[in-house]
């Protein structure tokens, strides 16, 4: 069952959206978007070979990515909790 | 039966990403030292491309474990995940669920979220564009009929709902001091992409409206929508979540209802 | 409406070029794109794409129709083509003599095949796809290669000779490519130029290469697209033009560390400037005679 005065109260909402939104007042500080600029990108595929190519076979980039060895390190370092100890690690992701 | 072409394809395609030279020397006029030279070239090719790929798509992931670990990362997600597509565009999809999965991530659990951001963008990047719909037009109609109407959604647009920090830690990364001491990890985050034109558009929201964006999402009336919103989140901020939405280009179309 | 590409130099379209690209007078005068990096439905990339196509005639070099996969081409993918085919109407569609994916793997590298009876069946067939469902021939690139087969059948300008005259596609020469693979796979250049049917040529890509040694102390080139183009290319590309008797239109690639849009102009000047040469060249002999 639908209240009348809840319902006047929400399209009483609404209606200051509009009116905030042809404003451009300033809504809440929370709901302000942060524009990413619009860069253009340069395309993924293209048809030369990669660098990197070594004949010796130190290939930087070859297929060769078996390694567990490697240790996170970049700014996750810099995060507080940015890299959890062993015991915490059961917080979902 | 494989023809000898089909088959010569099937081993060089195997060779390359499984880093195996079988089965080559009988295709190639090479001894087998020059053969590991030439075909390394473009096993180079192969990963270098992709691995570029999926660095240009998740920046971020990129520099919050560092460029060896990264490249690790994804050398097993090319083997595990290779394209299924021509167009790069399109490579890397799985890229946020692979890494929730995988061992050596598990320490980091605000990865896949941060992923999960970058591949939102990147979808909103590359999205079927669409004129947004006037706030002209939402005026003459009122608040009253647009409660009694269905929203249409802007092609664009993109909900991420995190369990951690991922648009804060994402947003760290785009400034060139950044000031990590204050990311809480561990505070879920809200954000809604959209791109009302070139722009592309990173809005904080929270819980309440993200549901609400669900629900037009899924064709329900105004109304509807708003009484859903605000029985689960009483404390609903609804005009100033709504000011954003008509001002930020959420919406492309507006209709009645279907009866 | 179908622009021809003009008998001049353009470059492959990067989108950091775009404002000199249309603000400047260069020697660029067409560009070249690769479709498959506007296979996403809008945004940025379709408006750079809309603007410079509206600015300069366009050529779509395709990196993955894979023409050359034993598992036929990719429906999804050619749709895609098509669809862009039909909204930018560019002069020019080309792909590569080169097979790209197997069993819906997709390895994002232009993969060598044998020059046989079977591949260019194959590859005919593909090309033939390709061209009904496009509404028009395209153009088919040699590769470079970095492997010899065991059992090839034709050398590569017969079997591009063949491939023209029974699908009707015409030739997009890459001189880079050719003096790469004549190198790495040890035949003669211009022996191949003998050879080729030059008449099949539409368009012409020039880039640089680099230098690396196999165990046996030889040489291998990467065609990486990273220099300048080196003089023994551009020697062999005069010796085209010459051939031709016409400058063809004439791309520059450069797509690894890719320079500021004035060495990209200065190269595209090259080309005109070789291309010019060489014909004044054939003119001088041709009077001497």
């Amino acid at each position: 069952m639908k209240n009348a005065a809840k319902v006047m109260a929400t399209a009483g909402a609404v209606s200051a959206a509009l009116m905030m939104a042809a404003s451009q007042q300033a809504v809440a500080q929370d709901f302000v978007p942060e524009k990413c600029y619009g860069v253009s990108e340069a395309g993924k595929n293209d048809c030369a070979a990669g660098p990197g190519t070594t004949c010796a076979g130190t290939s930087t980039v070859d297929g060769q990515g078996n390694a567990w060895i490697y240790v996170p390190q970049g700014t996750c370092e810099k995060l507080v909790n940015g890299s959890l100890s062993e015991t915490d690690q059961n917080i979902p992701s | 039966m494989n023809t000898p072409l089909a088959d010569s394809q099937e081993k060089m395609a195997h060779a390359l990403l499984n880093h195996s030279n079988e089965g080559l020397g009988e295709i190639f006029a090479h001894d087998e030292a020059e053969l590991q030279a030439r075909i390394a070239v473009y096993r180079n090719n192969v990963f270098f491309s992709l691995s570029n790929a999926i660095s240009d798509l998740y920046p971020v992931i990129n520099q919050l474990v560092g460029e060896e670990f990264f490249l690790a990362l994804a050398k097993r997600y090319i083997r595990e995940n290779p394209p299924a597509s021509a167009a790069m565009v399109f490579f890397g999809a799985e890229f946020p669920e692979f890494v929730s999965q995988d061992k050596a991530c598990l320490s980091l659990p605000y990865l896949a979220d941060v992923a999960r951001f970058e591949l939102a963008k990147q979808h909103c990047y590359h999205a079927q564009d669409a004129k947004p719909l006037s706030l002209q037009i939402m005026h003459e109609l009122g608040a009253e009929k647009l409660m009694a109407s269905v929203l249409k959604l802007h092609p664009s647009l993109r909900l991420v709902d995190s369990k951690t920090a991922s648009r804060s830690i994402w947003q760290a990364h785009q400034i060139e001091k950044p000031n990590f001491s204050e990311i809480d990890v561990a505070t879920a985050e809200q954000s809604i992409l959209v791109r009302p034109e070139f722009d592309l558009l990173i809005c904080r929201a929270d819980a309440a409206l993200l549901l609400l964006i669900t629900e037009i999402e899924k064709g329900a009336i105004l109304a509807e929508a708003i009484d859903m919103t605000l029985e689960k989140y009483p404390g609903f901020d609804l005009a100033s979540a709504m000011a954003m939405g008509f001002s930020n280009g959420f919406f492309t179309d507006i209709h009645s209802p279907q009866e | 409406m179908t622009i021809e590409l003009p008998n001049s130099a353009g470059i492959g379209f990067k989108p950091k070029h775009l404002a000199d690209l249309l603000l400047q007078k260069s020697e660029v005068s067409w560009l070249e794109v690769h479709p498959e990096n506007y296979m996403g439905d809008g945004g940025l990339p379709h408006q750079d794409l809309l603007a410079v196509s509206e600015a300069f005639p366009l050529s779509m070099h395709g990196v993955g129709m894979s023409l050359g996969s034993a598992d036929g081409v990719n429906d999804e993918h050619l749709e895609r083509l098509a669809k862009l085919v039909d909204a930018y109407q560019p002069a020019r569609v080309s792909e590569h003599l080169a097979w790209s994916h197997w069993n819906q793997v997709f390895l994002n590298d232009l993969l060598p095949m044998p020059y046989t009876r079977e591949s260019l069946n194959l590859v005919a067939e593909n090309l033939g796809r390709v061209q009904d469902r496009l509404k028009r021939t395209i153009l088919v690139e040699n590769p470079s290669l970095y492997l010899s087969f065991r059992g090839d059948e034709f050398s590569e300008a017969e079997f591009l000779n063949e491939l023209c005259k029974t699908t009707g596609c015409g030739l997009l020469f890459d001189v880079n490519n050719l003096y790469v693979s004549a190198n790495n796979t040890g035949f003669d250049a211009q022996q191949y130029l003998k050879e080729l049917n030059i008449k099949n040529i539409a368009e012409v890509h020039l880039a640089g290469h680099s230098i690396e040694s196999l165990p046996n102390e030889s040489k291998l080139l990467i065609d990486d697209h990273g220099s300048p183009v080196r003089q023994e290319v551009w020697s062999l590309y005069q010796s085209l033009v010459f051939n031709l008797g016409e400058m063809p239109p004439t791309l520059i690639e450069w797509d690894t560390d890719t320079p500021d849009f004035e060495q990209m102009d200065l190269e595209a000047g090259l080309a005109n400037q070789y291309a010019a040469n060489a014909l004044s060249n054939k003119i001088l002999k041709e009077s001497a005679a």
